[in-house]
């Protein structure tokens, strides 16, 4: 590959992310002559981050990524003119005109909705894109372009996994039920907002006032009473519904006097810094026995109550992550589920994502690589590659052809997008909310119903409008003014801030299960008709790799995403080596 | 989420207990566990343990590259490619946590080893400037050393382990000439940017002091790397309930490469198969043809010569069965590629890891990574 010096030091690059990919991509970058270069990122430097984003020490804790791996860079390429800033990409100012002035835009990037915002800018800015992603020793580059290949939301991207709240409240059978349960549910009851509808306010939990502290009730006594219900007096209403424990074996309530909490409570260590050191439970990857558990849940419980609510979970937080393993545990010994250590919990409950430093350093290397092209004009030579954990076929790196633009993306050709939903029950809230931002990653949705205007975002709305707006998301969907959104309407989406236009069919449909469909509502679209047969399919060969992802709930740190298209192509390169070895 | 990964572990662990306790607790602290988080969810709590317990020595040299570049811009991202796959693989195994890490420069030009002359002019980026600070710290910018510096870096990266620099000029001696006790102080032995012959020589030394030997080379528009982890290594993969243990074979890097060697490399070559392979064996008999003078694109000639020989003593279908593409990115680079050295730097690794810890089955025995191809793929080049 013949390089031209002055053209890469010319090249004006955007690199989105300066974490686990971004720190290896902004040193390639730098050490290929590429002079000037651009990036964001909003995160701040944490110490888990140490063993990988070689770019950061110890005392860079607490500061701006970007600005510290400026800094760094600079020490090893002096000649690099690296402009960063704290942000977030989905920002207004960073528009179609700021992209613009890019050649090339890198993404390192570590959710699916900034990586979606970044591709529909790229999109309307028609500037090539090199995107990649890693989890553990998997990774990938792909490279898209406006017209002439393929863009990132071509390809079906596995969508966060949700639980019915049945499941989660009264019959769970795996691990991170319990642990969802403790998260989402019972720590939001206990700490989080009151005024905040709970699915955990049921007659006879409000009648007893279960979860509501008494006046002049110590923490740990509040705990203990919170305690007896939660893992006693609840389970054994359940046991009295005989129909549900007909195909399920039955939970065994906990008592407080089975768990060691009758009488006086004590801890070893009343100084220490969390709920378990207060215990002397200090190996993060021991698993706690039940009444360690019942202890840790007493201590982390008063520890929480004295906070000033709302106290909004996060996995940093040792009392929050204490109390969600001591939930998940007792709850697991209610229903005969394997206990977690709190490290295990943590991975969970954080949907932390696995990650080396080797891994993003090849992906920097392919992704520079790719942008090189980019910039030598070179599009037709650019590629996918993958990085597998396992070699297929000797290869651990293994090149791809581009993928044709998807004539049924709705995002680059303009393709419908079907909702399938119960009109009268679904809200417009909802559309907004669980659809348009929830599930397509529109950041600033307006949608126009007819001839009428439903919903706007922005600031510069006036307050009756916003207000107007606001009282639209509480009506179903068949009520909305102008006849009602019914089966068959079509509604046009419309995002200034990705330049992104779509048109919405919406398909009533009255019966849901729950069970298969917890959401309530169904994306579709020929396009993905189409690809969730094939994701079907990727799923079964990804088997054990793919399985401790489909638990994550969110995508938190490097993301993976298990492309169709990868699996398909595993898939045949197994077969033909099977037919050469033949 | 793990889980299955450290019950994988603790069974394996049994293998290595003894040494480890030897040399190093058995619960890494509370702050190791912090950092290394995110990888003990990759590879277990077991394997932490025992990389943190390994000793490693990544050695370089360049002076069979071209090493007289100070003519500004132009060349600014040098020759000296060998010391950019150097500073990525010492990155990464220091990253993941090991207990001892020596980064060697042998070249012996004293001038070059005053790190501030090569500062942001190769691939070296652990090659950071820190003029003030050693100002600070009364000593004169000038009489530090390159690998004194870059061990600086490296000892920023992990608070855990021991950082050494060591400079072959000062020892006098260069790294093929050091004895086997020498090679005893280290698991693990990377050695980047060697001729062929002096790679071998180390080779055998790892052998003879049963270390890991891993020898990396850089081309035009390739890189590559041979290890040699002795004729039964063990280790353990998988996780969960498919863990099982594996013995690999693997062959002196001399024996793999020898004159004779790799008749069915010639003959059997899958059509799809990259020629990489066996342009290697080419190169491999320049040298030994040209008293070990690395080839260059001058030699082509020669080169072309030697590929139809080769092809026909070894009795391949075709005399143009390498292609002349594939020789020329195995020669010596004009210029350096920092997207390639990360690349190779991070297989290359990830193989280091392996063999510290005994965890994932290991590659025999070569990798390569071609940018004409984009393929990454490992070759078995044992007889």
């Amino acid at each position: 590959m013949e390089i031209d010096r002055a053209r890469v030091a010319r090249a004006r690059v955007l690199a989105v992310g300066a974490g686990g990919i971004g720190c290896e991509l902004l040193k390639t970058l730098a050490l290929h002559g590429f002079e000037n270069i651009t990036t964001m990122d909003l995160d701040t430097i944490d110490v888990s981050n140490l063993n990988r984003q070689f770019l950061f020490r110890k005392r860079h804790v607490g500061m701006s990524k970007a600005e510290v791996a400026r800094e760094s860079v600079m020490k090893f390429q002096p000649r690099a003119t690296i402009d960063a800033t704290r942000a977030n990409v989905k920002e207004a100012r960073f528009d179609k005109e700021y992209f613009k002035s890019f050649d090339v835009v890198l993404n390192g990037l570590d959710n699916l909705e900034a990586r979606r915002h970044v591709n529909r800018l790229c999109l309307a800015a028609e500037v090539p894109l090199v995107e990649s992603g890693t989890t553990g020793y998997k990774g990938q580059v792909t490279v898209h372009e406006r017209r002439t290949c393929a863009c990132f939301e071509c390809t079906e991207k596995p969508t966060p996994k949700s639980y019915p709240i049945c499941t989660l409240r009264d019959t769970p059978d795996k691990p991170i039920h319990c642990v969802v349960y403790a998260k989402e549910l019972l720590f939001s009851k206990l700490f989080g907002d009151v005024n905040t509808e709970s699915d955990l306010d049921e007659q006879e939990a409000i009648e007893a006032g279960a979860f509501r502290r008494n006046e002049g009730e110590t923490g740990t006594d509040f705990a203990k009473r919170v305690f007896a219900y939660v893992f006693g007096s609840k389970i054994e209403g359940l046991l009295l519904k005989d129909d549900m424990w007909k195909s399920r074996a039955k939970p065994t309530p906990l008592t407080t006097s089975g768990v060691g909490l009758d009488g006086a409570f004590t801890e070893t260590l009343p100084d220490a810094k969390s709920a378990r050191r207060a215990h002397g439970l200090l190996d993060t990857h021991a698993v706690w026995n039940t009444s360690e558990c019942a202890k840790v849940f007493v201590s982390a419980t008063a520890r929480l109550i004295e906070r000033e609510r709302p106290v909004t979970f996060d996995k940093d937080d040792d009392d929050a992550m204490e109390f969600v393993t001591a939930v998940s545990n007792l709850r697991s010994a209610n229903y005969g589920i394997p206990a977690q250590s709190l490290f295990d919990a943590k991975g969970m409950a954080g949907n932390i994502v696995h990650a080396v430093a080797t891994t993003n350093a090849i992906v920097s290397g392919l992704i520079v690589i790719e942008a090189l092209k980019i910039i030598h004009n070179q599009m037709d030579k650019t590629r996918y590659t993958f990085v597998l954990e396992h070699p297929s076929n000797g290869r651990f790196l293994q090149p791809l052809s581009k993928e044709d633009p998807n004539p049924k993306c709705s995002v680059c050709s303009n393709a419908r997008v079907e909702l399938v939903c119960n009109t009268n029950k679904f809200t417009k809230g909802d559309l907004i909310k669980k659809v348009l931002k929830g599930r397509l990653s529109v950041h600033a949705p307006s949608v126009m119903f007819g001839s009428s205007q439903i919903h706007e975002t922005g600031d510069d709305l006036d307050e009756d409008e916003v207000e107007h707006y606001e009282a639209l998301d509480k009506r179903t969907l068949s009520a909305l003014p102008g006849g009602g959104v019914v089966n068959g309407t079509i509604l046009a989406v419309d995002d200034f801030s990705q330049e992104f236009t779509f048109e919405l069919m919406v398909t009533h449909r009255e019966e849901w299960d729950e069970e298969n469909d917890p959401d309530g509502f169904i994306i579709r679209g020929e396009d993905v008709k189409a690809s969730e047969a094939v994701a079907e399919e990727a799923t079964e060969t990804e088997a054990a790799g793919a399985k401790d992802d489909d638990e994550v709930l969110l995508m938190d740190d490097e993301i993976e995403i298990t492309d169709v298209k990868r699996a398909r192509e595993d898939d045949d390169d197994a077969k033909a080596s099977k037919k050469q070895r033949a | 989420m793990d889980a299955s990964v450290d019950r994988g572990g603790d069974r394996w662990a049994s293998h290595s207990r003894a040494r480890d306790a030897r040399t190093r607790a058995m619960t890494l602290t509370e702050a190791e566990q912090e950092v290394y988080d995110r990888q003990i969810r990759v590879w277990g709590l077991e394997t932490q343990r025992t990389i943190g317990a390994s000793r490693i020595l990544v050695s370089f040299t360049c002076t069979e590259e071209d090493d007289d570049d100070d003519r500004g811009e132009k060349n600014a991202s040098s020759t000296r490619a060998s010391r950019g796959v150097a500073a990525e693989t010492a990155k990464n195994v220091t990253l993941a946590g090991v207990g001892a890490l020596t980064i060697r420069n042998d070249d012996r030009d004293d001038d070059a080893s005053a790190y501030a002359r090569t500062v942001g002019r190769d691939g070296n980026f652990l090659n950071v400037e820190r003029a003030d600070e050693y100002r600070a710290m009364g000593r004169e910018p000038k009489d530090v050393t390159l690998a004194s510096n870059m061990a600086q870096t490296l000892s920023e990266m992990n608070a855990f382990g021991k950082i050494t620099a060591e400079d072959g000029g000062a020892r006098g001696k260069k790294l093929y000439e050091e004895d086997a006790d020498y090679f005893s102080k280290f698991d693990v032995v990377v050695a980047c940017g060697y001729t062929f012959a002096e790679a071998e020589a180390i080779n055998d030394l790892c052998r003879t002091s049963n270390c890991g030997f891993f020898g990396a080379f850089t081309g035009a528009s390739a890189r590559y790397f041979f290890a040699d982890l002795g004729d039964a290594f063990e280790y353990v993969a998988g996780s969960g309930e498919s863990v099982a243990a594996g013995v690999a074979r693997y062959s002196r890097m001399s024996e793999a490469l020898g004159a004779r060697a790799g008749a069915n490399d010639w003959t059997k070559l899958k059509k799809r198969a990259s020629k990489i392979p066996l342009a290697l064996r080419v190169v491999r008999e320049f040298e030994r043809r040209h008293s070990n003078r690395r080839a260059t694109a001058n030699d082509w000639d020669a080169l072309d010569a030697l590929r139809r020989e080769l092809a026909g003593a070894f009795g391949a279908s075709s005399e143009d069965i390498v292609d002349e593409a594939s020789i020329r990115a195995l020669l010596r680079p004009e210029n350096d590629f920092p997207a390639m050295n990360a690349v190779v730097g991070g297989i290359l690794g990830q193989e280091v890891l392996k063999r510290a810890s005994r965890r994932g089955a290991p590659s025999v025995n070569a990798f390569f990574f071609d940018l004409a191809s984009g393929q990454g793929f490992v070759h078995d080049f044992t007889p």
